[in-house]
């Protein structure tokens, strides 16, 4: 039996502003589903309407195959980690965490234990007697999240649990979360408008935008595998290239650009040959060093990045701007574009009305 | 003078500090001078040479308030109305404004909106009485309930309730929190200066209540110390004929002491109270 069901859901707010449109999704237990997209796409809203503060509008919610709309959030088994933590601040991390035992009237030996296990998953075993006000905000945050563990909630539902943290700490808390899924036999649902959090995180990715699903799929298929422009753009940093041309003659022509499409490609597209096409291009499939499948190009340099191992070149190529990210840990390999080419075995290329990628036979089937 | 203060600095603090010093020594000035008056000797007194400082101390009249059953009586009763009507009236202005701030009440504006007409628009004494005494308010419960809040105070609750972020609430709903688990184990002591600042509003204005006892309460051992005390002061004149002539103090020293009595309550509660002023709880509960 699914962990998480919706089907069909849509989210009207009362002004009659369309939040959520048909929004579908099955989830396994143990899973660790991430919600990515541009603020305002409405990923916060389809956590939220799980979690149960947001109303459904249409389409059914089912959790473990019961029907949960009309359900108050205390009885979805769900918790949720708030952005900004939601601690009370008039309760000591013990108590913060022991909180939803607390009021249920739980056995004071339970409570106790279950407390001292999620401290300890956490690493909070040294401040259990301490207020929020005194915690930094790594520590708060996993109070949040320790609050979550003692719950023994089957869901736990995260909204952007690291945005308040510094880099750094954002990059730990990454690894701590992934352990954190490890270990907990729960299902996440993690929301977030960091690609780079999607990808390091997420068994699977929903890909949202403007209220709809764009994709969802694990991280190698909507990073290799974007079904639209938007899913190619939004993951991946920097984002991928498009440029918008003609097939003739079994070459991709556009300003500043004649690439030969290999086979496999060209027994896709072949049939957009009388219209404009759309090539994907992502920076790290251009290449400094010939190989098969490699199309020279020439480029301009407008401006470049150097990031050590490799390094952004900002491209200026016919009419387009393209960004290239350049591997430079070859022998002899230089941050500029004298020599370069297109690794056109990994391009995608796109119908430019509909925006979706053109896919073979099989991915189709 | 400190150093690293400019002189517009040391000219505001110069200023800021005679005018708290000032108002200080006015308020303080009527206590100090009723304490004196009160222990001061009935020549002294009468003569007029007590200005600030007792002159020929005696704490007989004391003997004469702690004699004075009826003032017991209506000490007891203020202490009734003060703690019970305080109780009351938090509860009903917390609860009140925990709903009246919420958007999932039910006409929500228009209950805010009655709220608020009350405290621009009154009926006028006359109306208030007849609409007090026919509903019977003229006993001890009837004027604790029917005096039960402040538009003002609910007001103030509301927004100080407002201010606490949705996040708390809807993480203490997650957790299983009801409504009223959601008032008193989360909005109260997050609210806990705000709660001290109303408590004391409440209790100084039943402590200090008297118009209202005055005209509805029917049986005297009923009345608050603030009317037992205007009682007595229409009639101490009188009450004095009766005693012997040649008392150390006088009759006004009596009411003196009344009333040194009756603040000194305040005097013991107020620091308890004014330590939970401008203390935020909530500091640190959620990332700003």
């Amino acid at each position: 039996m699914h962990e998480l069901v919706l089907k069909n859901i849509d989210k009207i707010y009362p002004g009659g502003v369309q939040a959520v449109y048909d929004f579908n999704i099955e989830v396994e237990h143990g899973e660790f589903i991430v919600l990515v997209g541009p603020s305002g796409c409405g990923k916060s809203t389809v956590l939220r309407m799980i979690a149960g503060l947001e109303e459904i509008t249409a389409g059914d919610m089912l959790i473990k195959g019961e029907r949960m709309n009309q359900v108050a959030p205390a009885d979805r088994d769900i918790s949720m980690v708030f952005q900004n933590y939601a601690l009370y601040g008039h309760m000591s991390v013990y108590q913060n965490m022991g909180f939803s035992r607390t009021i249920r009237h739980e056995a004071i030996d339970i409570l106790h234990e279950k407390v001292m296990e999620a401290a300890s998953v956490v690493q909070l075993d040294e401040q259990l007697n301490r207020y929020p006000k005194n915690l930094s905000g790594g520590q708060r945050q996993r109070v949040a999240l320790g609050r979550s563990v003692v719950s023994s909630a089957n869901i736990i539902l995260m909204d952007e649990p690291l945005s308040n943290l510094d880099a750094k700490l954002r990059v730990e808390s990454r690894r701590a979360l992934t352990k954190l899924h490890q270990e907990l036999d729960n299902t996440f649902v993690y929301v977030t408008h960091d690609q780079t959090e999607a990808l390091t995180m997420a068994t699977r990715i929903v890909v949202m935008s403007e209220g709809r699903v764009q994709q969802i799929g694990t991280p190698y298929e909507v990073y290799h595998q974007p079904e639209n422009m938007f899913v190619g753009g939004f993951i991946g940093s920097p984002p991928m290239n498009f440029i918008t041309g003609n097939i003739e003659n079994g070459r991709f022509i556009a300003d500043g650009f004649d690439l030969a499409i290999p086979d496999h490609l060209l027994a896709i597209v072949g049939s957009f040959s009388r219209g404009p096409i759309v090539l994907g291009v992502r920076p790290e499939h251009f290449k400094n060093w010939a190989a098969e499948g490699h199309e020279p190009i020439k480029a301009e340099v407008a401006s470049r990045e150097y990031l050590g191992n490799h390094a952004l070149l900002y491209l200026k190529i016919g009419s387009f701007q393209c960004i290239a990210n350049l591997r430079l840990d070859r022998a002899g390999a230089e941050a500029d574009a004298s020599e370069l080419y297109i690794d056109m075995s990994t391009a995608h290329f796109f119908d430019p009305q509909t925006e979706m990628r053109i896919k073979s036979q099989e991915e189709m089937a | 003078m400190q150093h690293g203060l400019s002189r517009s600095e040391r000219g505001f603090r110069f200023f800021a500090l005679t005018l708290v010093g000032g108002f200080s020594l006015l308020a303080f000035f009527p206590v100090v001078y009723a304490f004196s008056a009160s222990i001061s000797g009935k020549i002294a007194y009468e003569t007029g040479q007590v200005l600030l400082t007792p002159v020929n101390p005696t704490f007989e009249v004391y003997e004469l308030v702690y004699l004075d059953k009826g003032l017991w009586i209506s000490f007891i009763n203020t202490l009734f109305y003060t703690i019970f009507g305080t109780v009351w009236s938090l509860f009903m202005t917390i609860t009140g404004a925990y709903a009246l701030g919420k958007r999932r009440l039910l006409f929500r504006r228009m209950f805010n909106f009655l709220v608020v007409f009350t405290m621009w628009f009154s009926a006028g004494m006359v109306p208030l009485f007849l609409n007090y005494t026919s509903l019977g308010v003229d006993n001890r419960w009837g004027i604790i309930v029917a005096f039960g809040v402040q538009a003002f105070n609910i007001i103030l609750m509301r927004s100080f309730f407002q201010a606490i972020p949705n996040e708390i609430e809807e993480a203490a709903r997650i957790d299983g929190a009801n409504e009223f688990q959601m008032v008193f184990s989360i909005y109260m002591p997050m609210s806990k200066a705000a709660i001290a600042t109303i408590a004391l509003f409440y209790a100084t204005s039943r402590w200090n209540g008297y118009f209202w006892a005055r005209m509805l309460l029917q049986n005297p051992t009923e009345l608050p110390l603030q009317v037992y005390m205007r009682i007595l002061i229409e009639n101490y004149r009188w009450m004095f004929d009766d005693l012997p002539p040649d008392l150390p103090y006088s009759a006004d020293s009596y009411i003196f002491a009344v009333l040194i009595v009756s603040i000194i309550p305040v005097l013991i509660v107020y620091p308890y109270i004014s330590r939970h002023f401008a203390k935020g709880v909530n500091l640190g509960g959620v990332k700003e």
